[in-house]
Parts: structure tokens; C-alpha cells; sequence
């Protein structure tokens, strides 16, 4: 708390003056109707009271005048007396009332000093106290903050790792296939050249055309491609008829060129084996 | 930096894989292999005989039999001989493919006959591809006694379609003339058979000549020419009634009688204006008859166009009987249709529209030839010397015909493609005038 | 079996006269155009001017139709493949036949027309029909009169010869005169 009005201190200052004129303006200030009765000087009253005696006894003289005025003088001391001591114990109790008065407002005033006084130190406790939770909360808002970014760095650090490394593995992996299919490339360029390539691909068609049962439908200018999946024992695993310009007959007899066909010659030396063939029936007149 | 080393890295990833791509398919990819003939022969498959399962010795019909031999027939397939099967299951479950693939059939047809009740059968049967080891059809029917061989000729009309895409003709009629000595007279006879010959019947009969047969569209009804009366007239007989018409007996020649396609009208050939033979359309409600052709040379052996609005006809007004067509009412120009060779006539239109059988002069020989109507171009399909009467099965595949053998008059058949020959089993005596019924309406 | 009779007759009035008249037989067919004169004389002159119709007119030197060997006997009618035009060496006997029918009013005749068998039937009907129309337009020409001539056509259905031979063929292509 002193730190803060340390802190603060011209807040406080202001604050402090400010309650101040107020408790002031409070106590000089308002005062409510019982007080404006008491401050009525005594001869006003007399002389109200006597005017209106006067009047009474003008119209009293008047009245006795008619009557007995012996007894309208009876009457009249009694009455003075009986209103004078009226008037008398009147006045003390309003004097005593005002003084209870008094007393009482002096009290309240006091008392609601006090309660300014100690509600103006809660209120400013209060501030306080808030404005320090605020100011931590910031803080620690801010600390999480930096922590997460710092986070967020170290994952993308990670991350930019990871893809490096798997990037190096791709480009290893390519390489092995690569060199792998430039390996089986020469090979290949060699067997072709020796024209192996060749008569594995004439003995493909001698074994399908032995075994093409070709049907009266069947005209020259027919061309019809059948795609045909082998693995390496050369059976035959998979039969799909393409485009073709021959009707029904025709088409089931390719497929069953194909399929009496497997399993297909195996090539002269391994590397020439083909998974997938493009069979293209094309017979000539 | 970030965006920078992800970008490269991107990069050399999708360039490696171009480049891998490359190498690889023009190392891997398809070898291409390219037939260039094969072996023209029937098709080999087996029709396994049917099981039996009923009251008697064996089925009141061979169903497998008869499959067999439409099939062979058709000279597509070679039916396997029933002393080669080494098994003959009936069930699906008992087929062992590979049995089949050693004696080398491409397709596999199993059934069984069962009698429900006394005269009702149900008839069940599987056609197999063996090469791939799968069911291509499989089917059910009940049937009766009577019906079996007809039934049966459906189940070979279902295979035959299932395995050539063309619907079968073995459920179809054929109607011819025979002519034969018979003591001091010649018999002339109208007969119509089922397509392999079977259940022949006698239409009309006589001492006179019988010529030129029609179907009507229904296949109810036969047109013809009679010569009973010593002259020529023209019949429409119902041939479940046997009943008959004279729809035409005017003077001079009443001829070539041909249904239209929606069966109301006949054209047909007279010569009742001062002997002039030319062609008319007479509707057979009405009795209207309408000239169609108006020329001194001869023309005749009219024949509707498949859509009913035009003819094909024979003339020789250009000195040698050609084709021509005209438009189906009076007063339509004639055009001329073949232009190879000095002798086309006898027309008859395929069923899609698209060519016509013709006799054609061939050196010296008459043939059966096929014409592009639009082009008028020729392809001789037959090889006999006097081949005559050709009428098309209602696929449009096949071309039923008249020849001669050994100086005998007898039926034979040709493919469209002309590849496929076939002599029918010929009655005694002389055999002409083929016609091929429409597809049953049933 | 009338025929035959006046054929016998004829024979024996030939006979009875033989060894005289040599010019009676032969030569008349070859010589005679239409009309001309023959030995027998009487026949085709006897025919034309009396107009009586029916066989034994003017007596045994009428000949009928398919009988004798004068242009009246001749029954057939031949043609060329294909053709329906009267070849020349047919005009005498058409003329004779013309003559009789047209002397004979209440004599009727058929013309049947016929092809060989080649090419088409119905075809072949309507050549034979064209062929058999020649002939009665001729025959109309000789003064005969329509009711008098019937045709009909049998294109292929009935040869005369069986055989596929150009021989046969030439036999088969044909009318034929059919007198009742």
C-alpha cells in the first residue's frame, strides 16, 4: 500500500483535498429544517403572541363588555397565565429539543465523517489492490507469450530438420532406383542389341497366334488391342480387352487367344521380362 | 528463409521424380506385341448331356443333343464329341475347369432336365467361359413335353447370342416348294419345316406348278402362285386353318406375290393391260390395287424395302434384267440400283435395309451376290452354277438358297461374310424356292 | 383320234397316187412362202376359200394344225436366250396358223409360253409370257380374232426336255400352240 502511494502520489494528494472540502461542505452545509426554528429570536414570538393577545383581548374586552367584566377579567389573568406557562414549558422543550438536536446532528456528523473517511481508505485499498492484479496479469500474459513463441520456433526448427532429412532420403532413394534402372537399362540395350528383345517378342506372338481362333467375323482391318498383366513365371494375371473394331465373336476370341496362351514363353535372359504387354490383334488378309 | 529452403525442397523432389519417370518407362512401360493371323476354325466347345431327373429311363428329349447340333450347324462352333468327355457334371459345383482346359473347350454348357408333374419339365442349364473359369448365363424354364425341342432351340438361341452378340435363328421356319415324280405325274408340294428341317408339313399340293412362297409379317399366313386351273393365281393360305384366298386371278400372269412389312398389302406382278408384265400393290382389305410400274419391258419380282416405303424390283429395260426401286405409290420414277455385271434380278432386302441378295452372272454362272443399294457394289457370296432364290434369316446373317447337286434341286446356306457354307439335308426329289420366316411373335 | 384317222387317209390317198406326183410330198414345206401354191393344193387353198370351218373341209388334202409336214404342222415356236422377238424362219408357219384360225372363227387356240431354266423363276414367267404375246400379236395381225387366243406362261415350271445342256436350253425355250 505505501508503495502505491508512493507511486501515485499526486493521486493521493488530489484525493485527500478533495474528501477533505467535502466533509467540510458537509458539516457547514446542509442542516435540515429543526435548526432554522431554533434560531427565531424570543421577542418575535412575544410580540406575536402578543399581538394576537391583543387582538383576543380587544374582542374578549368586547365580548366581557357584554358580559360580566369582572369575570372577563378572571378570565382573562387565568387565561394569561395558563398561556404563559404554556408558552414557558413550550419554550423549554423546544429549547431542549433543539439541543438533543443539536447534539444528535453533531453526532450523525461525526459519525458520517468517520464512515467517509473509512470508506475513502477502503476504496482506495481497493484500487489498489486491483491495479496490482492488472499489472500482473500483464505480466504474466506477456511471459506466456515470449514462451509460446519460443515454442513455435523450436518446432519449426524441428520441423525444417525432419523434412530436410526425409527430402535426403528421397533423393538417396531415386538415386539407388536410378542407378538401378540405368544398370537394367544397359543391360537391356545389350540384350536388345544382341536382338534378344526381339525374340522375346516373337515368341510371345507365335504362342497367341497358335492359339487365336480367329472367327468368320474377323475381316482385315480389324484391330483390336487386348492389355495383359504376366509376372515373371509368365502366367498371365490379368486380361483386359481395349479398343476394338470388331464385334463379339471377336472379342471373346482374343480373350481367349491370351488366356490359352499362359503361361507366356519366358524371355532369354531375365532382365527382359515385361510385366505389362499391349497386345495388338492385326491380321492381315 | 522458411519459404525458401521449402521451395527448393519441393523442388528437387518433383524434378527427381520427372527425370525418374522418364528412365523408368522407357525402360518398363508395355512391350508391344502384334498378331498378325490366326486359325479359322469353329469355335471347340462341349455341350455336356443333360441330367434326368425324373420317371423313365432317360429325358422324353435330347435338349443337349439338339443344342449341339444348332450350334454345330451354325458352323461357328465344333461341339465336342460325347465319347471325349471324361466327366459330365450337371451341377455348377462339380465342374472342374481345369478338366476342360486340358481337352481344350472354350465354353462349357451343362443342365438338367427335371419332370415336375407327369408332361411338365423344368429345364435348367449353365454356359461357361472355361478359359477364365467364370458362368457367362445361366437360366430356367418349364416347358412341356411338346414344346421341348422348341425350348431348346431358345436355349441355343441364348447361347448362340451370348457368345457372338447375334441373335439365333434356331427357333425360325423355312418354307419351300419340292417337285417329284409320282407315277405318270409330277407332285409339286408346298412345305414349311422348322430351320433344321424337322416337323415338315405339307401346305398345299398339286399337279400344276407351285412357285414363289411369301411369309406374311405375323408368320401366320403364306402367300403363292398355283397353277391349278391352268392358270396362274395368286393364294393367301393361313396356315394353322389351312384355309385360303384367291386374292388374285386376273387374266395373264398373276405372280411374285410379297407381303409388306406391316402385312395389309401384297405387291405382286400382271399382265392383264395387253400383256404388259408389270408390278402392282393390291391391299388386301380394300381390294384397291394400284399400278406401280408402267413399262414394256418385264418387270417383276417385287419385294418391299424394310420400311415399307419403297420396292425393289427386276426389269430388263435396259435390255438384261437389272435391280431397280421405285417409291411405294403411282406414279414414281424408277432408278436403277446394279450396274456390275449383264444379270441381276430376284431381289430380296436384308432385314436392316442395308443390302441386297441378288442372282447374279458371274462368267457364265448365276450366284448368289451381295449389293450395296446405294453404291450398287457387288460381292459374290455363293459358288455354284445355277444358285437361285435367295431369302435372308431374319438376323440378317445367314442367306438360305436353291442350288443344284448332281443335277438335283437342294437347299443350301451362306454366312453374309461369305465365309461359311452349309448344304441342307435335301428331301428326294427336287427342292427350290426357299424363304426364311420371320422371328416367332410368341 | 381324229387325227389320226385323216393322217391314215392322207397317207393312203399318197400311196393310191404314188408312183405319179412326186411333187406332192417335200418340196412344199421348203419351197412355199405364205400362201403359195402346194400339191396337196387343196389344203391351205381350199381352207381360205371356202371359210368353212373343221377339219375335212374340202376334203383329204386340209391339213390341221401339228399335222403333216406343211408350215401348219409345226406346233412350236422357238427363241433366242433371253428374247422374246419371232425369228424369221418362224414367219411361214405363224402365217399358216394365222390363216387357219382366221378361216376357222370358232377354233381356239393357247399359246403357252416357256424358258430354259436359267436365272430367275418368276423372271422366266414373264419371258415366256413376252414370247407367248409375240405370237398372238402375230397371229392378231393375220386376221385372227382375239377371243380366239388364250395365253399362258409356265417360264421354267414345265420344259420340254430335261438337262442343263445348251441343246435342252434351246429346246425349252419355246410356245407352244395348243390346239383343244
Amino acid at each position: 500500500m505505501g508503495l502505491f502511494l508512493q507511486q501515485h502520489r499526486f493521486a493521493a494528494l488530489l484525493s485527500t483535498a478533495f474528501h477533505v472540502v467535502l466533509a467540510v461542505a458537509l458539516t457547514v452545509g446542509l442542516n435540515p429544517s429543526g435548526g432554522r426554528r431554533a434560531a427565531l429570536p424570543i421577542e418575535q414570538m412575544a410580540l406575536e403572541a402578543t399581538v394576537v393577545d391583543e387582538s383576543l383581548i380587544q374582542r374578549e374586552l368586547e365580548r366581557l363588555e357584554q358580559l360580566d367584566q369582572a369575570e372577563v377579567l378572571r378570565q382573562q389573568q387565568a387565561e394569561r397565565q395558563a398561556r404563559e406557562q404554556a408558552e414557558a414549558a413550550r419554550r423549554q422543550l423546544e429549547e431542549e429539543q433543539q439541543r438533543l438536536e443539536a447534539a444528535r446532528q453533531e453526532r450523525n456528523e461525526e459519525a458520517r465523517q468517520e464512515q467517509l473517511r473509512l470508506s475513502e481508505l477502503q476504496r482506495q485499498r481497493d484500487e489498489a489492490e486491483r491495479a496490482r492484479i492488472e499489472e500482473e496479469a500483464r505480466l504474466e500474459r506477456l511471459r506466456q507469450e515470449e514462451e509460446q513463441r519460443l515454442a513455435r520456433e523450436r518446432e519449426a526448427e524441428a520441423e525444417r530438420q525432419r523434412q530436410e532429412a526425409a527430402a535426403a532420403r528421397q533423393r538417396a532413394e531415386m538415386e539407388a532406383e536410378l542407378q538401378l534402372a540405368l544398370a537394367l537399362e544397359d543391360e537391356r540395350r545389350q540384350a536388345e542389341e544382341a536382338g534378344l528383345l526381339d525374340e522375346y517378342i516373337r515368341l510371345i506372338e507365335n504362342r497367341i497366334q497358335q492359339n487365336w481362333i480367329s472367327p468368320v467375323s474377323s475381316h482385315v482391318g480389324l484391330e483390336c488391342v487386348v492389355n495383359v498383366t504376366q509376372i515373371p513365371s509368365g502366367d498371365v494375371v490379368d486380361v483386359r480387352v481395349g479398343r476394338c473394331n470388331g464385334d463379339e465373336a471377336v472379342v471373346r476370341s482374343i480373350e481367349a487367344a491370351v488366356l490359352r496362351s499362359s503361361p507366356l514363353p519366358r524371355p532369354p535372359i531375365s532382365s527382359l521380362f515385361e510385366r505389362n504387354l499391349e497386345v495388338v490383334f492385326n491380321p492381315e488378309g | 528463409m522458411r519459404m525458401e529452403i521449402y521451395r527448393s525442397w519441393v523442388g528437387a523432389r518433383v524434378l527427381t521424380g520427372i527425370i525418374g519417370v522418364l528412365i523408368l518407362s522407357s525402360a518398363v512401360g508395355q512391350l508391344r506385341v502384334e498378331i498378325r493371323r490366326g486359325v479359322e476354325r469353329p469355335v471347340p466347345m462341349a455341350i455336356v448331356p443333360f441330367s434326368w431327373e425324373g420317371s423313365g429311363v432317360e429325358a422324353p428329349f435330347d435338349v443337349a443333343g439338339l443344342i449341339s447340333a444348332d450350334l454345330g450347324q451354325s458352323g461357328r462352333f465344333q461341339p465336342m464329341d460325347l465319347r471325349d468327355m471324361v466327366s459330365r457334371p450337371s451341377l455348377p459345383e462339380d465342374v472342374s475347369f481345369q478338366d476342360w482346359r486340358i481337352v481344350e473347350v472354350d465354353y462349357l454348357v451343362i443342365g438338367r432336365v427335371i419332370e415336375d408333374v407327369p408332361d411338365r419339365y423344368t429345364v435348367i442349364f449353365q454356359l461357361f467361359n472355361v478359359l477364365r473359369g467364370e458362368e457367362i448365363l445361366g437360366f430356367r424354364l418349364t416347358t412341356t413335353g411338346t414344346e421341348l425341342r422348341r425350348d431348346s432351340h431358345r436355349i441355343s438361341d441364348m447361347i448362340f447370342e451370348s457368345l457372338t452378340g447375334i441373335r439365333g435363328v434356331f427357333g425360325t421356319r423355312i418354307a419351300y416348294v419340292t417337285e417329284r415324280q409320282e407315277g405318270t405325274e409330277q407332285q409339286f408340294r408346298l412345305i414349311v419345316s422348322d430351320a433344321d428341317g424337322a416337323n415338315a408339313l405339307e401346305v398345299a399340293r398339286s399337279s400344276e406348278p407351285l412357285m414363289s412362297p411369301s411369309w406374311s409379317p405375323d408368320g401366320r399366313k403364306l402367300a403363292y402362285v398355283s397353277f391349278e386351273g391352268a392358270q396362274s393365281s395368286v393364294y393367301v393360305q393361313t396356315l394353322r386353318t389351312g384355309a385360303r384366298d384367291r386374292v388374285s386371278a386376273r387374266a395373264g400372269i398373276n405372280g411374285a406375290p410379297v407381303f409388306s412389312p406391316d402385312g395389309r398389302k401384297l405387291v405382286l406382278t400382271l399382265s392383264r393391260d395387253q400383256g404388259n408384265v408389270d408390278i402392282y400393290m393390291l391391299d388386301l382389305t380394300t381390294q384397291v390395287l394400284i399400278r406401280l410400274t408402267r413399262h414394256l419391258a418385264i418387270d417383276t419380282e417385287a419385294v418391299w424395302a424394310p420400311d415399307g416405303e419403297s420396292i425393289f424390283f427386276t426389269s430388263d429395260r435396259a435390255g438384261g434384267p437389272q435391280i431397280y426401286n421405285v417409291p411405294a405409290r403411282p406414279g414414281a420414277r424408277a432408278q436403277r440400283v446394279t450396274f456390275e455385271g449383264s444379270y441381276n434380278a430376284r431381289p430380296r432386302v436384308s432385314p436392316s435395309g442395308d443390302r441386297l441378295a441378288v442372282v447374279h452372272e458371274d462368267r457364265g454362272n448365276y450366284r448368289i451376290a451381295l449389293v450395296d443399294p446405294d453404291t450398287g457394289l457387288t460381292q459374290v457370296l455363293s459358288d455354284g452354277r445355277s444358285d437361285e432364290s435367295p431369302s435372308f434369316a431374319p438376323n440378317g446373317a445367314l442367306i438360305i438358297y436353291a442350288t443344284q447337286e448332281n443335277g438335283r434341286g437342294v437347299l443350301a446356306s451362306v454366312s453374309v461374310d461369305g465365309r461359311i457354307h452349309r448344304q441342307i439335308a435335301s428331301v428326294a426329289g427336287q427342292v427350290r424356292e426357299p424363304v426364311w420366316s420371320p422371328f416367332p411373335r410368341s | 383320234m381324229i387325227r389320226s384317222l385323216m393322217t391314215l387317209l392322207s397317207l393312203g390317198v399318197v400311196l393310191a397316187g404314188c408312183g405319179g406326183n412326186s411333187a406332192t410330198v417335200p418340196s412344199s414345206t421348203a419351197a412355199s412362202g405364205p400362201g403359195s401354191s402346194s400339191p396337196g393344193g387343196g389344203g391351205s387353198a381350199g381352207a381360205t376359200t371356202t371359210g368353212i370351218g373343221g377339219p375335212g373341209g374340202l376334203g383329204a388334202f386340209q391339213e390341221l394344225p401339228g399335222e403333216g409336214d406343211g408350215p401348219l404342222s409345226g406346233l412350236v415356236v422357238y427363241f433366242d436366250f433371253d428374247r422374246s422377238e419371232i425369228r424369221s424362219d418362224f414367219n411361214e408357219m405363224l402365217a399358216a396358223h394365222g390363216d387357219y384360225l382366221a378361216s376357222n372363227s370358232n377354233v381356239q387356240v393357247r399359246l403357252e409360253g416357256h424358258t430354259d431354266e436359267r436365272g430367275s423363276r418368276e423372271y422366266n414367267i414373264g419371258l415366256g409370257e413376252q414370247r407367248a404375246q409375240s405370237v398372238r400379236r402375230v397371229l392378231l395381225l393375220q386376221g385372227v380374232s382375239t377371243g380366239q387366243l388364250g395365253t399362258v406362261s409356265y417360264g421354267e415350271e414345265r420344259p420340254a426336255v430335261l438337262g442343263s445342256n445348251e441343246e435342252s436350253n434351246s429346246l425349252n425355250r419355246r410356245v407352244e400352240l395348243v390346239y383343244p
